[in-house]
C-alpha cells in the first residue's frame, strides 16, 4: 500500500478507532458525556428563548394604550368565563368524590398542571421533539404527559436539570391508546411523520372494523386515560379516512394532528399526584 | 557430477509431482466449473432452501348471520403480549446474560453444560421483559423455560406469547408504557366470537384451532414452513361450511440468517377473511324459543312453510359457545358433557311423538278410505286389544266423536280403533312417505339416521318377535317403537299446512333461483278430509288440550301430545306440540317438544310444550303485524 | 491546549448549529428546517490535520447527538465519517478555490443529510410524506450553504487569524 493510500486511509481508520474507544467506555462515562453535552446546550437555548420571551414584551409595548385596554377588556372577560369554569368543574368534582366514596370505587388518578414555556421547536424530518424550560428541579420525570389547549402535546423523553426535552406526538417513537369518541374500545395511535407546509399525523391502529370516518364527518381521536400517562378525553387528533385491514376485525386510518403544534409557545405537564386528588387548580 | 545427477532425476520427479497436483487442479477445477454452472440452479435452489423460511397466516373466518343479516357468529380481537426472538437487541441480551452466567459458573466452580446455561440465560432475559410487564400490569407471571426453549427451537421466527387475552386496561397500558421498539410488542389476532351467547349453539357449531392450514396457490412450498394457528369448524354450521367460512391463508417469506433468525421480510400475501354465511335462522325466534324453555330440556324447531327455511332450532341444554372459543377448557367439556348439553335435540333427538302422530294414523286411515271424519265412533275410556286394556287419557270415556272432536281432545280410543282398522303397514308407510324414517337433508351435519318406524318386518328383524295388534293400538298413538326428531315433526306439521309430503328444511338463505324445487307430492286428501284434520287442530286450540297456545286474534292449529318414555329413573313424560298459524294463509310452523325429568312430575304437551309454542308464535306475529293486529299491539316479551 | 484551532472551529460550528436551531425554531411554523452541518466539518477536514479535525468532527457530533432520541454514537460515527470522507478527497480538492471548497461543504452536508435520514427513517406508511419533506429541505439547505459558505469560511478565517493561525500557511505546508 503506498503513502498516499495509506494517508486517504487514515481518517476511517481514526474513525474506526473513535467509535471502539466509545463501545468500549464505562456506561457511566458516556452518560456523563451525554448529559454534559445536553446540559452545556441549555442555558444557551434557555437564554434564547428568554430573549424572545423579551421581544415579544417589547413587541407588546408597543401596542398603543387604547390596543392595551381592548385587550385587558377581553382577558376580562374570559376570565370571568374561565371563574365559572372553574366553579362549575369544582361541582362536579365533588359530585365525582361523593359518588367515589358512595360505590367505594377507587380515586381517578389526578395531576399537578406544570406549566412550562416551550425553548425550542425542533421539528425535523427525523425527529420532532420541543424543549420546554421546566426540568427535574420541577418534579419532571421521564415519561409524563404533556399537553397544551389543542389536546396533548407528547411525551417527556429526557429530563434536565432545568429544561425536559419533549417527543411531540407526531413522532414515531410516541405510541399510544386512544379511544374514537364515542366508543370505548381502545385503539393504538403511534406518531407518523410532520410534512412540510401540512399537518402532522399520526396513524391509529386496532380501530374496531364498525367505526367509520370520513372527510365529510371526521371523528375525533381522544385519550383512553386507560394507559397511566394522560387522563380520559384529551383530543389527539381526527381520524379522516380509515382504511380495512385484512383480517376483517380492524381499520387503520390517518390521524390528522392539531396543527397549532407547530406553534407551540407554552405547554402543562402532567405531573401525577401522590394522593390521587384532582388536579391543582 | 552425481550431485547434478541426482539433481536431474529430483527435477524429473517434481516435474512427475507437479503434473499430478496439476491435473488434480485441473480436475478439481473442471469439477467445480461443471457443478457451478451446470448444477447452478440446484445450488440457487437449496441456497433458497437453507436461507428461507415461510411463515403462514391464518385468514379470519367469515361470519355467520341470522336471515336479516345479524350477527350470528363473528370474530373478536385477541390481544397478546409477545416477545420477539429474533429481535437483534435481544438476542444481543441472551448473548450478555449467557457470558455472565458462564463467568460466575466457573468462578463458582460449578459444572453447567452450555446447552442448559443457554436455556437458562435465555429464560432470565425474557423474565425480566416479563417482569416489566408485571410491574406495569401488577401481575405476578413467570416464564416456563421449558416452553420457551421448545418455542425457540421449533418456532424461532414466530413470536413467543407472554400474556393472550389482553384485556383493555392491559392493552393500553403495555402499549403506551412499552418502548415502540422493544422486542415486547402488542399483537392481535383472533377468536370466534358469539353474540348471543348460548342461542342456537348447536346449529352454528363452533371451531377448535389448528394448524393445518388451507394453501391454495402459495408460494415456497418446499421451504421450511411455520404456521400460527387457525381453526376449523368441528360441529354445526361451522363444520358444514367450513370450505367457506374459512379464510384464505397469507404468507410471509423471510430471509433468515444461519442461526435461523428473521433477517428480512421478502413477500407478504396478507390474510383475506371467509366468506360471510347467511343463515334463515330469524335471531327474534331464536331468543324467544331460548327464553320459552327456560331451564327446561328439550327441542324446538320453527319452519317457514311456504319454503322449509328453518326459522329458528333451540336445543336445551345448551352451552354458551363463548366458553368454547378460543379453546375448550377440560372443565367446560366435562360439564357439558355431563349435562348431556352437545346432543342437538332437534335433528339427533330421538323420541316417541305421543299423539301428535295421531294426525299421521288419521291421513293413513282417510287415505285407505277407512275412515269417514264425519262418522263418530264412541270412547268408553278405554279399548280392548287381544285380552289386554289400552286406556284412554280420560278414563271416564269421551263419548261420541267424530274426527275434529278427536283431534280437539286427543282421544286415544278414537285412534287406537282406527289404528287398528288401517293397520300397520299403512301407518308405516305414511310415515315414510312424509320422510320420518330418513335424515331430512338439513345443512347441519352430524342430522340422526336411527329413526324407527316400526313393523312386522323391523320388529322380527329387531325385537325377534311378531309384530302384536297391541303394537298396532301403540303406533296409533306415537307410542311404542317409534322414535323421531322434533325436526321431522315440524316438517311433518309443515307438510300437512301445504298438503303436501316431502318438504326439503333448509337453514341456509339463498337467493330463490338458487332454492331447489323440493320433490313435493299432493298429500291425497279430499278438501272435506283436509278440512276435518284443520279444523280439529284449530279447535285443540280454541277449546281443547292446546288452548295454551292461544294468541288473540290470531287462527293457530296445533296439536299437543304427551308420550312416555322408560328409563332407569322411572317412566317420565315427553310434552309435544305442533303448531301451524295462520290457518288462513299457514306461514309458520313450530314443534316442540319437553323432556320430562320426574317421574312423579306431571309434564303434559298442552301444559307445558304448548306454552312455549305461543311464545315463539307470538314473537313471529309481532315481527308480521299485517296477520295480527292485536298481536302486533302487544308489548314486546 | 498547544493548538486550539480544533476547538475554536467546533465552537464556530457550534454557533453555527445554535443559529441553525433558533432558525428553525421559527421554520418549524411552516413544517420546515435546514441543516447545515457539513460546513464546519468541511472546513476542519479541508484546512486541519487530522487530529484537529477528528477533534472538531467529535465534539460537534456529541453536542448534536447528545440532544437526540437514542445513544449519541450513531451521529458521532456520521460526523466522522462525513468528515473522513472529505479528509479523503482533501488531495483531489483545491482547497483555496471557493467552487471546490462549496463543493466539499455540499458534499459533507449531503453525507450528514443522508446518514441522518437513515438513522431516524419514518414509519413505512408515512414515507411518502416524509420523503416530500426531506427532499425539500435537502434542497433549501444545499441551496443555502452555497451562498453561506464563502461568508463561514471567512468568518472561520478570520477568527483563528486572531488566535495567530494562518490557514492558508498551513495549507501550503500541508500540500
Amino acid at each position: 500500500m503506498d503513502k498516499r493510500t495509506l494517508s486517504q486511509a487514515r481518517p476511517f481508520l481514526v474513525l474506526g478507532l473513535v467509535l471502539l474507544a466509545w463501545l468500549l467506555l464505562p456506561t457511566a462515562v458516556r452518560t456523563l458525556l451525554r448529559v454534559s453535552f445536553s446540559e452545556f446546550h441549555a442555558p444557551a437555548v434557555v437564554t434564547a428563548s428568554h430573549l424572545r420571551d423579551l421581544q415579544a414584551f417589547w413587541g407588546t409595548r408597543l401596542h398603543s394604550k387604547r390596543d392595551l385596554i381592548e385587550a385587558g377588556r377581553d382577558l376580562a372577560r374570559l376570565n370571568a368565563h374561565y371563574e365559572l369554569g372553574i366553579q362549575e368543574l369544582e361541582t362536579i368534582r365533588l359530585e365525582r368524590d361523593r359518588l367515589e366514596a358512595l360505590l367505594d370505587l377507587p380515586s381517578v388518578p389526578g395531576y399537578r398542571y406544570e406549566i412550562a414555556r416551550v425553548a425550542r421547536r425542533d421539528f425535523t424530518s427525523w425527529w420532532q421533539q420541543v424543549l420546554i424550560r421546566k426540568g427535574s428541579r420541577h418534579g419532571l420525570e421521564e415519561g409524563m404527559g404533556v399537553i397544551f389547549s389543542g389536546g396533548v402535546v407528547g411525551v417527556v423523553r429526557e429530563v434536565h436539570t432545568y429544561t425536559a426535552v419533549v417527543d411531540l406526538l407526531s413522532s414515531p417513537r410516541v405510541r399510544m391508546a386512544v379511544f374514537v369518541e364515542g366508543d370505548d374500545r381502545p385503539v393504538s395511535f403511534r406518531g407518523g411523520a410532520n410534512p412540510a407546509l401540512g399537518p402532522a399525523f399520526g396513524r391509529a391502529d386496532f380501530v374496531p372494523a364498525d367505526i367509520s370516518a370520513s372527510p365529510d364527518r371526521p371523528r375525533l381521536v381522544v385519550t383512553s386515560g386507560l394507559g397511566g400517562i394522560f387522563p380520559a378525553g384529551l383530543a389527539v387528533g381526527l381520524i379522516e379516512q380509515l382504511e380495512p385491514g385484512p383480517d376483517g376485525l380492524f381499520r387503520t386510518g390517518r390521524v390528522a394532528l392539531d396543527p397549532r403544534l407547530n406553534r407551540l409557545a407554552e405547554v402543562a405537564v402532567l405531573v401525577p399526584l401522590e394522593d390521587g386528588s384532582g388536579p391543582a387548580p | 557430477m552425481i550431485a547434478r545427477q541426482l539433481h536431474r532425476g529430483f527435477k524429473t520427479k517434481l516435474k512427475v509431482v507437479a503434473a499430478i497436483f496439476g491435473a488434480l487442479l485441473l480436475v478439481i477445477t473442471a469439477g467445480l466449473g461443471y457443478r457451478q454452472i451446470l448444477h447452478q440452479e440446484a445450488f440457487s435452489e437449496r441456497e433458497t432452501l437453507q436461507s428461507q423460511r415461510r411463515i403462514l397466516l391464518p385468514g379470519p373466518r367469515g361470519n355467520i348471520l341470522d336471515r336479516e343479516g345479524r350477527i350470528l357468529v363473528d370474530n373478536r380481537p385477541r390481544f397478546a403480549a409477545v416477545i420477539h426472538l429474533s429481535d437483534a437487541n435481544l438476542r444481543r441480551q441472551f448473548r450478555q446474560e449467557y457470558l455472565t452466567r458462564f463467568r460466575e459458573a466457573r468462578e463458582a466452580g460449578e459444572r453447567i453444560s452450555p446447552r442448559q446455561l443457554e436455556i437458562a440465560a435465555r429464560a432470565a432475559v425474557v423474565q425480566q421483559h416479563l417482569d416489566t410487564i408485571n410491574a406495569l400490569l401488577q401481575a405476578d407471571l413467570a416464564i416456563d423455560p421449558a416452553a420457551l426453549d421448545r418455542h425457540f427451537r421449533i418456532q424461532p421466527l414466530l413470536p413467543f406469547n407472554l400474556i393472550n387475552d389482553l384485556n383493555p386496561e392491559a392493552f393500553a397500558r403495555l402499549l403506551e408504557n412499552l418502548p415502540v421498539d422493544s422486542p415486547v410488542q402488542i399483537t392481535s389476532s383472533h377468536a370466534r366470537n358469539y353474540p348471543h351467547g348460548p342461542a342456537a349453539a348447536h346449529s352454528l357449531g363452533y371451531v377448535v384451532s389448528s394448524l393445518d392450514l388451507p394453501l391454495e396457490d402459495l408460494p415456497g412450498g418446499a421451504l421450511t414452513t411455520f404456521a400460527t394457528q387457525g381453526s376449523f369448524g368441528r360441529s354445526g354450521l361451522e363444520r358444514g361450511f367450513d370450505d367457506i367460512l374459512r379464510g384464505t391463508t397469507g404468507l410471509e417469506i423471510w430471509v433468515v440468517d444461519p442461526a435461523g433468525f428473521n433477517v428480512e421480510r421478502i413477500e407478504y400475501r396478507p390474510p383475506v377473511q371467509g366468506q360471510n354465511l347467511a343463515t334463515t335462522l330469524d335471531l327474534d325466534l331464536q331468543l324467544a324459543g331460548e327464553a320459552a324453555f327456560a331451564d327446561r330440556r328439550g327441542g324446538l324447531a320453527a319452519i317457514d312453510i311456504t319454503n322449509g327455511e328453518v326459522l329458528a332450532i333451540v336445543s336445551k341444554p345448551a352451552y354458551d359457545l363463548n366458553e368454547l372459543s378460543p379453546s375448550i377448557s377440560r372443565e367446560t367439556f366435562t360439564r357439558i358433557e355431563e349435562e348431556g348439553a352437545w346432543l342437538n335435540r332437534v335433528t339427533q333427538g330421538l323420541y316417541p311423538p305421543g299423539s301428535t302422530y295421531k294426525l299421521i294414523t288419521a291421513i293413513a286411515a282417510l287415505r285407505a278410505g277407512l275412515l269417514d271424519p264425519e262418522i263418530k265412533i264412541n270412547c268408553p275410556g278405554y279399548h280392548q286389544v287381544a285380552g289386554r286394556r289400552f286406556p284412554c287419557h280420560n278414563r271416564r270415556g269421551h263419548g261420541d266423536l267424530d274426527l275434529a272432536e278427536a283431534i280437539r281432545v286427543s282421544c286415544n280410543v278414537y285412534f287406537y280403533k282406527v289404528g287398528l282398522e288401517t293397520g300397520v303397514a299403512r301407518i308405516a308407510e305414511e310415515s315414510r312417505r312424509f320422510g320420518l324414517h330418513e335424515p331430512t337433508g338439513i345443512e347441519i351435519p352430524f342430522e340422526a339416521r336411527g329413526m324407527i318406524i316400526p313393523d312386522d318386518a323391523w320388529k322380527r328383524q329387531r325385537v325377534g318377535m311378531p309384530w302384536f295388534p297391541g303394537d298396532t293400538a301403540n303406533l296409533s298413538i306415537g307410542q311404542g317403537y317409534l322414535r323421531t326428531t322434533p325436526l321431522h315433526m315440524a316438517l311433518f306439521t309443515a307438510g300437512l299446512a301445504r298438503d303436501q309430503t316431502g318438504l326439503n328444511p333448509t337453514i341456509i338463505r339463498r337467493s330463490p333461483s338458487r332454492i331447489e324445487p323440493a320433490a313435493a307430492t299432493p298429500i291425497g286428501l279430499s278438501p272435506l278430509q283436509r278440512e276435518s284434520l284443520l279444523a280439529g287442530m284449530e279447535e285443540a286450540v280454541q277449546q281443547g288440550t292446546a288452548r295454551f297456545t292461544r294468541l288473540p286474534g290470531i287462527r293457530v292449529g296445533a296439536k299437543t301430545g304427551t308420550a312416555q318414555v322408560r328409563t332407569p329413573e322411572g317412566t317420565l313424560e315427553l310434552a309435544w306440540t305442533i303448531a301451524i298459524a295462520p290457518m288462513d294463509q299457514p306461514r309458520i310452523a313450530v314443534a316442540v317438544v319437553v323432556e320430562g325429568e320426574d317421574p312423579d312430575v306431571s309434564n303434559a304437551g298442552g301444559m307445558v310444550a304448548a306454552p312455549v309454542v305461543r311464545q315463539v308464535l307470538q314473537a313471529w306475529f309481532q315481527k308480521h303485524p299485517w296477520t295480527s293486529p292485536e298481536v302486533a299491539a302487544a308489548p314486546p316479551r | 491546549m498547544r493548538d486550539p484551532r480544533g476547538i475554536i472551529v467546533a465552537l464556530i460550528g457550534l454557533g453555527l448549529l445554535f443559529f441553525t436551531a433558533e432558525a428553525n425554531h421559527f421554520l418549524a411554523l411552516l413544517g420546515l428546517t435546514v441543516f447545515f452541518g457539513g460546513l464546519p466539518l468541511a472546513f476542519a477536514a479541508l484546512f486541519f490535520r487530522l487530529r484537529q479535525g477528528v477533534l472538531c468532527a467529535a465534539v460537534l457530533g456529541l453536542a448534536m447527538g447528545a440532544g437526540l432520541p437514542g445513544s449519541p454514537l450513531p451521529v458521532l460515527a456520521l460526523f466522522l465519517f462525513s468528515h473522513a470522507v472529505i479528509f479523503a478527497l482533501r488531495p483531489r480538492l483545491h482547497a483555496h478555490e471557493a467552487t471546490s471548497r462549496t463543493i466539499a461543504v455540499l458534499l459533507a452536508n449531503a453525507i450528514c443529510f443522508l446518514g441522518l435520514s437513515l438513522l431516524y427513517p419514518p414509519p413505512l406508511w408515512a414515507l411518502g410524506s416524509w420523503l416530500g419533506r426531506l427532499g425539500l429541505e435537502f434542497f433549501l439547505s444545499q441551496l443555502m450553504l452555497m451562498g453561506m459558505t464563502p461568508w463561514l469560511f471567512s468568518l472561520t478565517d478570520r477568527t483563528l487569524n486572531l488566535f495567530g493561525i494562518i490557514v492558508e500557511e498551513e495549507l501550503r505546508e500541508l500540500s
